[in-house]
C-alpha cells in the first residue's frame, strides 16, 4: 500500500465523514490525535504534537479510555494477555531465573521492551488500522478504501492473521498451490473470532507471573462445540484423556505445520542455505505433555521448537542471564491451527488401521516422535530442557521404535 | 436460457452499480474546515505531501 492510501479517508458523492463512522461525527481528529486542524496548508505545523496511534497507553490509559467513551475495556484491556504478553514474559522470567519479568535484569528489560513489545496490539491496530508491524494504515480491501472506519469486530486478515502470520496464517488458511488444505474451521468459512472471543482479548489478568498462553480463563476448547466428542467412536473413547486433540487432527504432512524453527532460531533465517541446509524439520513433534491440569490431562501432546537458545539475550547486552535455560522446554506445547478430520495419523485409506498410522511399529511413524536423539543429533545444546517432553521409555513397551 | 439471462441480469446490474459507486468519478471532497480532513479526503494532496518511496509491505507478521 503507498503511503498516502495508509492515511487516506475516501469519501464517496453525498457522504460526511460522519457517514463514515459515527465516531468521526462525534469527535474531531485532533480530540485523539492532537496536532492543529487550522494548518491545512503546513505540513510539519498541521502535524505538531501529532499522535500517530492515539490508543497506544501512556500512563494507563489512551484516548479510547476517555471518561464517557470506552473506560472499562480499556482498563480490562491494559493487563490483557494480548497486550501484555505475560505468558512470554514470565518465560523470560523463568528462563532468568526469578520468578517476576520485573525482577529479570535491566538489561533482559529493556531489551525485551525494546524489541519483543513491537508486537503490542493497541485498541486501534485490531479495531481501526492495519497492525505497525504489518505495514500500518487503513485497511483495503481491493479497490475498496477502508479509511478511518472503527470495526468493532476486528478483520481476520487484515488483523488478526497481519501479525499471526507465519505459523498461524500458513496453518490456517493453506496454499491450495502447494497442496495444504487449511484447517478445516477456516474451510467451513469460521474465523477467529468465532473461537477467540472478545472476552479473551480483553480482559485482565489477575496473577501477571503465573500466567501463561495455555493457563488462561478464556481460552476456546475443542468441547466448546464438539461436546459428545468423548463417545463419538472408538478411537475416542480410547484415546481422550491420553492424547490431545492435535495429535491426530493437526495436519502434520511436509509443510503442513509452519514450525517457528522452519524458519529461524538465534538470528539466523531460512533464507540463509547454512540454516537451511542443517535445520532438518519444519513440522510439529508429539511428546509429552509438559502443562499437564485437570483441565489438560494428556500423556502426549503436540510441540512446536521455539527459537531461543542460551545466548539468545547476548544482542541485549544480557549475556549469561539465563541461568535456568535448562529447566524449561524448547519444544513447547503448541495447537496447530491445520485441523482436519482426516490427517496422516488418522486417514485409513487403502485398508490400513489407525494405529498402523501412528502407532510405531517396526520402526514406522517414529519420526511423528519427539526422541531425545533426534535432539542430541539437531540440536545437543537443549538435551536438558526437553528432558520431560522427549518420548523415550513413555511409549507402550509393546511398540518397537 | 432466456429466463435464465433474465433472472441474471438484474443481478449483474445490481452488482455493477455498487462497483461504480467506488469509482473514482464519485470521489467528493471534503468541504468543511478542519484542516486534517482536508487534507486527508483529498487523494490529489496526499500523494503529492507522501509520496510512495517509503510504502509499507503487505500483512504477514510473525
Amino acid at each position: 500500500m503507498e503511503p498516502w492510501e495508509k492515511v487516506y479517508i475516501k469519501l464517496r458523492a453525498g457522504q460526511d465523514v460522519a457517514d463514515i463512522d459515527s465516531h468521526l461525527g462525534r469527535t474531531a481528529c485532533v480530540d485523539c490525535h492532537n496536532g492543529n486542524n487550522k494548518e491545512p496548508n503546513n505540513k510539519e505545523k498541521a502535524h505538531e504534537g501529532l499522535i500517530v496511534d492515539p490508543s497506544e497507553y501512556v500512563d494507563g490509559t489512551n484516548s479510547c479510555g476517555k471518561a464517557g467513551c470506552h473506560e472499562s475495556k480499556v482498563g480490562d484491556y491494559k493487563n490483557s494477555l494480548h497486550q501484555q504478553l505475560w505468558g512470554e514474559k514470565r518465560m523470560v522470567a523463568l528462563r532468568s531465573g526469578v520468578n517476576s519479568f520485573t525482577q529479570c535484569p535491566q538489561t533482559t528489560q529493556d531489551g525485551y521492551n525494546g524489541e519483543c513489545t513491537d508486537c503490542h496490539a493497541t485498541c486501534g491496530q485490531c479495531h481501526i488500522s492495519i497492525p505497525n508491524s504489518a505495514g500500518g494504515g487503513f485497511p483495503k480491501n481491493g479497490p475498496i478504501y477502508n479509511s478511518h472506519r472503527f470495526r468493532k469486530t476486528p478483520d481476520m486478515k487484515n488483523n488478526c492473521t497481519a501479525c499471526h502470520g507465519s505459523r498461524i496464517a500458513h496453518d490456517f488458511y493453506g496454499d491450495e498451490e502447494a497442496g495444504r488444505k487449511g484447517d478445516t474451521h477456516y474451510l467451513y468459512a469460521m474465523d477467529c473470532m468465532d473461537c477467540h472471543s472478545n472476552v479473551e482479548m480483553h480482559s485482565a489478568v489477575a496473577d501477571k507471573d503465573n500466567t501463561h498462553r495455555y493457563n488462561y480463563d478464556h481460552l476456546p476448547r475443542c468441547e466448546n462445540c464438539h461436546s459428545d466428542i468423548g463417545t463419538a467412536n472408538n478411537y475416542h473413547s480410547i484415546h481422550l484423556e491420553k492424547v490431545s486433540c492435535f495429535v491426530c487432527h493437526a495436519v502434520s504432512t511436509p509443510g503442513g505445520y509452519n514450525n517457528c524453527t522452519g524458519c529461524h532460531v538465534a538470528g539466523e533465517w531460512k533464507t540463509d542455505p547454512e540454516y537451511q541446509e542443517r535445520n532438518p524439520e519444519e513440522d510439529f513433534k508429539i511428546g509429552r505433555n509438559p502443562l499437564k491440569s485437570d483441565s489438560r490431562p494428556y500423556d502426549f501432546v503436540t510441540l512446536r521448537h521455539i527459537p531461543i537458545v542460551r545466548t539468545s539475550y547476548d544482542n541485549w547486552g544480557a549475556s549469561g542471564t539465563l541461568v535456568d535455560y535448562d529447566d524449561y522446554e524448547t519444544w513447547k506445547y503448541a495447537t496447530p491451527h491445520s485441523i482436519q478430520r482426516w490427517t496422516s495419523q488418522t486417514d485409513t485409506t487403502g485398508g490400513k488401521t489407525c494405529s498402523e498410522k501412528c502407532h510405531i511399529t517396526n520402526g514406522e511413524n517414529s519420526k511423528l516422535y519427539l526422541f531425545e536423539d533426534y535432539i542430541q543429533t539437531n540440536w545437543p545444546n537443549e538435551i536438558n530442557a526437553n528432558k520431560d517432553v522427549v518420548v523415550d521409555g513413555h511409549l507402550p513397551s509393546w511398540w518397537s521404535k | 436460457m432466456a429466463r435464465k439471462i433474465f433472472l441474471l441480469l438484474p443481478i449483474l446490474f445490481f452488482i455493477a452499480c455498487t462497483q461504480l459507486t467506488d469509482d473514482n468519478s464519485y470521489i467528493k471532497s471534503y468541504t468543511g474546515d478542519d484542516g486534517c480532513l482536508i487534507c486527508h479526503t483529498n487523494e490529489a494532496r496526499l500523494q503529492a505531501l507522501a509520496p510512495s518511496e517509503s510504502g509499507g509491505g503487505p500483512p504477514d507478521g510473525g
